[in-house]
């Protein structure tokens, strides 16, 4: 069974990156990367929250206390039409919008763009409330009630109603990429990097976890335990909380170095110096970065949270558009700046540590002894050749890893004894073996990346070396929960395109991939959900300026009445 | 001919369902037959929604809708609202009802996925405890 289980994903692990990968990463070139002066979702993303922050008024900082107020269950009317409360409607959205992104989400934007990256996430969290607050109330507005009562929202509704029917083909396309999507971020992403993290930390095989995750998340979404659910939807905003206390730990711990670390973030920003890895002191680089993992973390603007928060108990959509804009302040500038601080201030994103490194993960460079000093040099120069390799040790040259070499690099054979032979090196740095037995890998001391180098920050800075438990049950808790919330977007979304009966499939194909996350690799999975994502937040943005108007004057009506907290009659 | 004395219809509300409910009632008028109305209500309850207040209340919601419905479109009927799986939930109620005969329209639509997977209509005609008349719909 177990042999069984292992040939099947390795069958389907290599169609997938064999089919998946190419696809995504030439999509990704036009979704994230094109125009490669002004990447155009970055401007449209950027731009649509700046419009929205204008046009409102500065909405999410006028609003914010009101917004809390109605989240505390203030205004609660509980005749009002509707499945959640207020408070509800937010942790539902915020379970799926906290997840792995909160944790190596960070710790990737770090890696690649520099500390810089985590100011351009707060930037996207700022304008991103806007966002939400718009595409939230315009979800409410345009929900669809049905016979029983309950309710249907989300982009593809406010699309069709608010817009129009000659916009329902891009309503259709928006429920198409939301499906799309919820097969990558909010499922294989976190699946991945849970299944890695538990790996890490406690040396389980990712395919235990990624069955028995799977198995939870399927008892939930089709075996309709719903306890389950309702155990994950407390555990989590808990798990949350505790995550963000040790984070405040470690900053009371390093409160000297808090001043130093802002100012790093910001001065890097705006002028990312060369430093270690990644984003070698590109300003665009940073800004991407920055706003590829705030959007991944916070969903600002991609169209995912309406959909909970059209579910909300209550007549006045602006009320649940306020509560809706407190998610990207709690996750981004509240929880990933946690991960950040920790991230920097422990030192953690320079150090390098013991790392067993694929052929395919490094690159190398030929020539004088490279040191991360003449790297970029050596990069430049580069046209290949061969890498004679004696008793593990390369003859002249080295391998880079996250854009940094591996320190005291060795080449070892997978039994980790020294390998000899010859290695061929193309011209753009890929190793593949010439001559010499098979399975060399690279070992010596190389950067982290994603929720390990979180983790590395938590464990050196928080007493008693087990700080990064907290970041490992954060994964866990975070991505099951995130992948319980996500497949309720696939749901409506799946219901809006196929009708009722299709759900039901939907959810066998969600936790076949929830599994199928756990084991494929890293690259592909994440780079075919930033895609997904990026392709469903362009009908959205565009729908949310053509429907501003609608905003705005809903926004000026509630403002013009007096609101009195509710008291039972 | 079987005596067709109590025929269970269903509806989901839709447009489509409206012909089978208006063989229900030519049928009923000719026959003489007692009416029971179904509705299945669908899980489309987000994952972490308090499933003990909100499902009652999607229950009496609907029972209201469906008796108005009635009302409009099938006079006399008796209404019966249930919540799961619609085909399950169709053959326990002709069970249940002792009906004689089971009146249902079918969306009739090639899609992939009634081709694969099969209908409701279809799985209640495998399963159902009487005969089933489908009426196929025009839209």
């Amino acid at each position: 069974m177990i042999d069984w289980i292992e040939q099947f994903s390795q069958i389907v692990s290599e169609a997938v990156t064999g089919l998946l990968g190419p696809i995504a990463t030439f999509l990704e070139g036009y979704v994230w990367n094109w125009p490669p002066q002004a990447p155009l979702l970055a401007v449209v993303l950027l731009g649509t929250g700046l419009y929205a922050t204008l046009r409102l008024g500065f909405i999410q900082v006028k609003g914010f206390k009101h917004a809390v107020d109605i989240a505390r269950g203030v205004y609660d009317d509980p005749d009002d039409e509707g499945d959640l409360k207020h408070y509800q409607a937010l942790t539902t959205a915020l379970s799926a919008t906290v997840g792995i992104g909160n944790i190596a989400g960070v710790a990737i934007a770090i890696r690649m763009g520099g500390p810089g990256a985590l100011f351009w996430m707060w930037v996207t969290a700022f304008f991103g409330m806007a966002l939400k607050y718009v595409e939230c109330t315009l979800a409410l507005r345009y929900r669809t009630v049905h016979p029983d009562g309950s309710v249907s929202g989300g982009p593809m509704y406010y699309i069709e109603l608010g817009l129009g029917k000659k916009w329902k083909w891009m309503a259709t396309a928006f429920a198409a990429f939301a499906v799309i999507c919820s097969f990558g971020t909010g499922n294989m992403n976190q699946s991945n990097t849970m299944a890695d993290a538990v790996q890490a930390r406690f040396g389980i095989e990712p395919i235990w976890t990624a069955l028995a995750s799977a198995i939870v998340v399927g008892l939930v979404i089709i075996g309709g335990i719903r306890r389950i659910g309702k155990v994950t939807a407390v555990l989590a905003p808990l798990m949350a909380l505790l995550y963000v206390g040790g984070a405040l730990v470690v900053l009371a711990i390093f409160w000297r170095e808090v001043p130093g670390t802002f100012a790093l973030i910001i001065s890097e920003a705006f002028a990312p110096s060369s430093m270690v890895g990644g984003a070698a002191g590109s300003f665009l680089l940073t800004l991407m970065w920055g706003i590829r993992r705030g959007l991944f973390s916070n969903e600002a603007g991609q169209g995912s949270a309406p959909i909970a928060h059209a579910t909300a108990k209550t007549k006045e959509p602006v009320r649940e558009g306020l509560v809706a804009s407190l998610g990207p302040f709690i996750d981004t500038l509240v929880i990933c700046s946690m991960t950040g601080l920790v991230i920097l201030m422990s030192g953690a994103w320079r150090d390098k540590v013991d790392a067993n490194l694929g052929l395919g993960q490094v690159t190398a460079v030929l020539g004088e002894a490279a040191s991360d000093g003449n790297l970029q040099e050596l990069l430049e120069s580069s046209n290949g050749g061969r890498l004679e390799v004696v008793d593990g040790v390369p003859a002249a040259g080295g391998f880079v890893f996250l854009g940094a070499t591996v320190d005291g690099a060795r080449v070892v054979g997978s039994d980790g004894a020294p390998w000899a032979g010859a290695l061929e090196v193309d011209a753009d740095g890929s190793v593949s073996i010439a001559s010499g037995p098979d399975g060399a890998r690279v070992a010596g001391k190389a950067l982290l990346t994603g929720a390990p180098l979180t983790s590395r920050g938590f464990s050196k800075a928080l007493p008693g070396k087990q700080g990064d438990l907290i970041v490992t049950l954060a994964v866990l808790l975070f991505a099951i929960s995130t992948g319980i919330s996500w497949s309720y977007y696939g749901d409506r979304a799946t219901e809006y395109l196929f009708g009722a009966k299709w759900i039901r499939y939907y959810r066998w194909v969600y936790v076949t991939f929830f599994f199928l996350g756990g084991i494929l690799p890293l690259q592909a999975v994440w780079t075919f959900g930033d895609v997904a994502l990026g392709l469903m937040s362009f009908p959205n943005l565009l729908a949310i300026v053509m429907l501003s108007g609608a905003a705005l004057g809903m926004t000026r009506e509630y403002y013009s009445r007096e609101h009195r907290p509710f008291k039972k009659k | 001919m079987a005596n067709y004395e109590h025929l269970l219809v269903t509806t989901d509300f839709s447009e489509q369902a409206l012909p089978g409910v208006a063989a229900a009632r030519d049928l009923a008028a000719r026959l003489g037959s007692r009416l029971s109305l179904l509705y299945v209500v669908e899980d489309r309850m987000p994952p972490f929604a308090d499933v003990e207040t909100v499902l009652p209340e999607h229950r009496a919601k609907a029972a209201e809708s469906l008796g108005a419905y009635a009302a409009e479109h099938l006079p006399g009927a008796t209404t019966l609202v249930l919540d799961g799986s619609p085909h399950e939930e169709i053959v326990a109620a002709a069970t249940e009802l002792g009906a004689d005969l089971v009146v249902m329209a079918t969306h009739g639509y090639g899609h992939v996925g009634t081709i694969v997977f099969g209908s409701t209509a279809e799985r209640v005609v495998h399963h159902a405890p009487c005969p089933v008349l489908l009426v196929r719909s025009r839209t």
